[in-house]
């Protein structure tokens, strides 16, 4: 009965092979064709232009400088929340999630409204100027953008860390910087790894920023972008897509290899409580002053949206006006309810999903682990728009068509948030020391009894980020569905899509608003349900199947 | 041997999700029913669109919004199964590209005659509906703050004053950018075109890579200038923002905005309605109510967008300058390659 054993892997891997890796594949064929003759032509048109170098090494310093420094903002940021007594810190925590449930489109609009060539500071208060489109603007969104997901990534391990090891380090003569340099620093590697290369594939798979903010700077995944959409040259926009992922694969190859370097470190699991590390004033100073910042920029950002929703016209007119409104009734209400659902479903399968997929990847030997890891990573790093091309090429069409149906959207989005569920469940199995597993499964327990018993449990803190992180994401999704959904299916972002399309910044705001009052009530819902011990029990019930009988 | 009966359970928990989601594949298409049209939208308004169609035939539209590239792309990639009946609105540069690939199919409506044959295909593959104009944004606030007068006229932006205050799109992915470049050599000729546009260029700083940014910067005041498409929605969008529409004296580029049936539809009668419908005088009127354009039709306009009559339109030739794309293009990264 030794290959029972096997089945779930194996569904797993099939699953990702039919979801990830034959809609990419199917894309990426098409950087092999011409005018549908087989051929490398269009590797030899792209490695002729003479700019495509400057656009490699621009998304690669863009997306290098973006996974550091938002990886370095959120470990600052995780510190301050979670290890230090710092006035103002809860605040903080909530700044460091806010950029997940701000529309991108809002986030940019309200940036150029506060720093561009007529921005409110830089312009109006002080009279500067300065070269809003360029690398520097789209490094800046970015970072505010990601900080969020190294913040979760890293949270997600913080917690976990109990404070015994610390106070070993402590009773042995370790200063409070040593502490936190040699115990918790490496204690959460496998956090700051994963953080470090999400964000990378993020940055790089990321179109819209350099799009809007980049000016003439381009990036891979926007040339990409604009191959397909603005010159309809869907083979060129798949070959630079194909050596976007080179570096991509590149990057993930890297981290497999941090990865294995900092396996030996293992926490033992601890009941104790999480205790603050004291450390030296400066470096206090330091942190305070970084997360004030940050929490500043992201709260003007906020206010903006609320400007833009609730004032004629932001920027030149403030008169206050409930008139961008008017479009809820008429478009909003079966969009929000079809949004609500659409992100609870995928919100729920992701946290799940995750956690399984990171209990094969760290705790089960099999051949084809690796495949495994990577086709659940991968998503990250393929643009939303040639994700949903990619699905839409391969799903259209025999055996499998899936075109136009709700599984589809479902599908596709849970498979591009998985990367993060995954991520955030290995960072915390990686973290944790097997001994409880072993003892459950020496007492007799099967794997599946100590998965949800034990592994489970313990994974909580990663599995709440994943979900929380799906749920505010499908409300956003627009980049692959756009290919993927019936036009009989409303959903908010295509609204927000329609108002700006006609041109109308307050409706296209308005509706954002609701994006905004969606995303929140999904964070605290998610929140609420994880903290109470009896619908714990209760999810635990039914994920076992152990329904009161 | 007990963990591997427990194995089941994932199994029967996956099974079930894999079912619900299936389950949901039934809702999502709804069963061929008669009074239904589906549509992908490149056009403003489509909700009114669709609204007073349903009042006009009692047929339900069912509309995805997309911009033109989405909606080439989507069609394209899904030709295997088509998933919708009809495109309506986006630029016809698309349109006579998704021709070609064979994703349209030719319908000869009889309201058809209504208008111009320059504004339709010759085989009644597409229709225009609207015509889509080239013109300037202007900020007023910027304009005036930078103390630079009000440009009239394709000339006054050769202007060195406009210098860092001028913003438009690349050609190489904008169709506004393409149809301005290629108008401008048609109305001036080669040599003096591209005299003019190097003077043009030499004051714009970089270049928007789609059509519709320039006049969103003009709208946040960030540049006082932006040549940008249907330069009267902004303003009538964003009534409170200090802009003012301006269409070219000595020029009005313009190009259609077509209606066309997917070669495949399900619901192919009442895709030839809407078409029918688009182009007759009711129609007509509501496409101008849901989306102020300048009409291909003698429809009458609302207040604040100009009819044809008004415009000094550039007799813009799509089939040459559509041939002679490549050539244009290279000469504009040769002569301009630092916005590359």
């Amino acid at each position: 009965m030794k290959w029972q054993k096997y089945i779930l892997p194996l569904t797993v891997l099939l699953v990702l092979l039919l979801f990830v890796a034959y809609p990419t594949l199917s894309v990426l064929f098409k950087s092999f064709t011409v005018e549908g003759q087989l051929g490398l032509d269009n590797y030899t048109a792209v490695l002729d232009k003479p700019h495509l170098l400057r656009t490699i090494w621009g998304s690669l310093l863009v997306a290098g400088g973006a996974a550091i420094l938002s990886t370095l903002l959120g470990l600052i940021i995780a510190l301050t929340v979670f290890k230090t007594t710092l006035p103002l810190r809860r605040l903080f925590g909530i700044a460091a999630v806010l950029p997940m449930i701000i529309p991108g489109f809002v986030s940019t609009l309200a940036y150029i409204f506060l720093f561009g060539r007529n921005g409110l500071i830089t312009y109006q208060l002080l009279n500067l100027t300065w070269d809003v489109y360029s690398w520097r603007s789209v490094l800046i969104i970015q970072i505010l953008d990601f900080t969020t997901i190294a913040f979760l990534l890293i949270s997600a391990v913080l917690i976990i860390v109990g404070s015994q090891i610390e106070d070993a380090a402590r009773n042995l003569g370790a200063s409070e910087w040593e502490v936190l340099k040699t115990v918790t620093i490496p204690l959460i590697r496998p956090g700051l790894i994963g953080a470090l290369l999400l964000t990378f594939l993020r940055s790089m798979a990321d179109f819209g920023t350099p799009l809007i903010l980049g000016g003439s700077f381009n990036t891979l995944a926007s040339a990409s972008y604009m191959q397909l959409i603005g010159t309809y040259n869907i083979e060129m926009a798949s070959t630079l897509n194909a050596i976007l992922l080179v570096f991509s694969l590149g990057v993930f190859w890297l981290y497999l290899r941090a990865q294995a370097i900092g396996a030996g470190v293992r926490v033992q699991l601890e009941s104790g409580k999480r205790k603050v590390l004291s450390l030296s004033r400066p470096v206090k100073v330091m942190m305070w002053t970084i997360c004030v910042l940050f929490s500043t920029a992201i709260f003007m950002l906020l206010i903006s949206v609320f400007l833009a929703a609730f004032t004629k016209h932001i920027g030149a007119d403030f008169t206050l006006t409930l008139e961008h409104f008017q479009i809820l009734p008429q478009r909003g209400w079966n969009s929000t309810i079809n949004t609500l659902f659409f992100a609870a479903t995928t919100s729920v399968i992701v946290g799940l999903l995750g956690i399984i997929v990171a209990y094969l990847v760290t705790r089960m030997k099999f051949r084809g682990r690796g495949m495994l890891d990577l086709l659940a990573t991968l998503p990250f790093a393929i643009p939303g728009t040639l994700m949903g091309v990619g699905y839409a090429l391969a799903f259209s069409r025999a055996p499998l068509v899936l075109s136009g149906t709700w599984a589809i959207l479902i599908i596709v989005t849970v498979i591009r948030v998985l990367p993060l569920g995954l991520r955030s469940g290995v960072s915390v199995l990686m973290q944790q020391d097997r001994s409880i597993e072993d003892a459950s499964a020496n007492l007799g327990a099967s794997r599946i009894t100590t998965f949800f018993h034990i592994v489970m449990p313990l994974a909580r803190p990663a599995v709440l980020v994943s979900a929380l992180y799906a749920f505010v994401t499908t409300v956003q999704t627009l980049g692959a569905i756009i290919f993927l959904i019936n036009p009989s299916i409303k959903v908010l972002s295509v609204n927000v899509f329609e108002a700006i399309v006609k041109g109308s910044v307050g409706e296209a705001a308005a509706l954002s608003m609701v994006m905004l009052l969606l995303s929140m009530l999904g964070v605290l819902a998610i929140y609420t349900i994880s903290r109470r011990e009896v619908t714990q029990t209760w999810i635990r019930r039914i994920l076992t199947g152990r329904i009161a009988n | 041997m007990d963990w591997c009966k427990r194995y089941r359970w994932i199994g029967t928990i996956m099974a079930l999700i894999l079912a619900a989601v299936l389950a949901m594949t039934a809702c999502g298409t709804k069963p061929g029913e008669e009074k239904v049209l589906s549509m992908y939208v490149a056009y403003g308004g489509p909700d009114i669109i669709a609204q007073e169609f349903e009042k006009a035939t009692g047929i339900k539209v069912e509309f995805l919004t997309m911009s033109s590239g989405e909606v080439l792309t989507r069609l394209l990639v899904e030709k295997a199964n088509p998933q919708t009946d009809v495109w309506f609105g986006g630029g016809s540069d698309a349109f006579i590209q998704a021709k070609e690939e064979g994703l349209l199919m030719p319908y000869n409506s009889p309201n058809a005659e209504r208008v111009k044959a320059a504004f339709r295909d010759t085989e009644g593959y597409w229709t225009g509906v609207s015509l889509v104009i080239v013109g300037f944004l202007v900020n007023n606030d910027r304009l005036d703050d930078k103390g630079l007068a009000m440009p009239e006229t394709w000339v006054d932006l050769a202007d060195s004053a406009y210098n860092g205050e001028l913003m438009a799109s690349n050609p190489n992915t904008s169709g506004t950018a393409y149809t301005t470049v290629s108008g401008i050599l048609q109305v001036m000729g080669e040599e003096k075109g591209w005299e003019f546009l190097d003077k043009m260029y030499a004051n714009i700083p970089f270049l928007e890579k789609t059509g519709s940014a320039p006049a969103s910067k003009a709208l946040a005041g960030e540049y006082a200038v932006g040549i940008v498409p249907d330069p009267h929605n902004l303003v009538i969008h964003n009534p409170d923002a200090p802009l003012t529409p301006v269409f070219p004296a000595d020029g009005v580029l313009a190009w259609p905005s077509p209606v066309a049936i997917i070669s495949g539809a399900r619901h192919l009668d009442n895709a030839k309605i809407f078409v029918d419908w688009c182009l007759s005088p009711e129609g007509q009127n509501v496409l101008m109510q849901a989306s102020p354009r300048v009409p291909t039709t003698d429809v009458e306009t609302v207040e604040g967008v100009p009819s044809l009559s008004q415009l000094n339109l550039v007799a813009y030739d799509h089939l040459k300058w559509g041939e002679e794309r490549q050539r244009v293009i290279e000469e504009f990264n040769t002569r301009y390659p630092h916005y590359q």
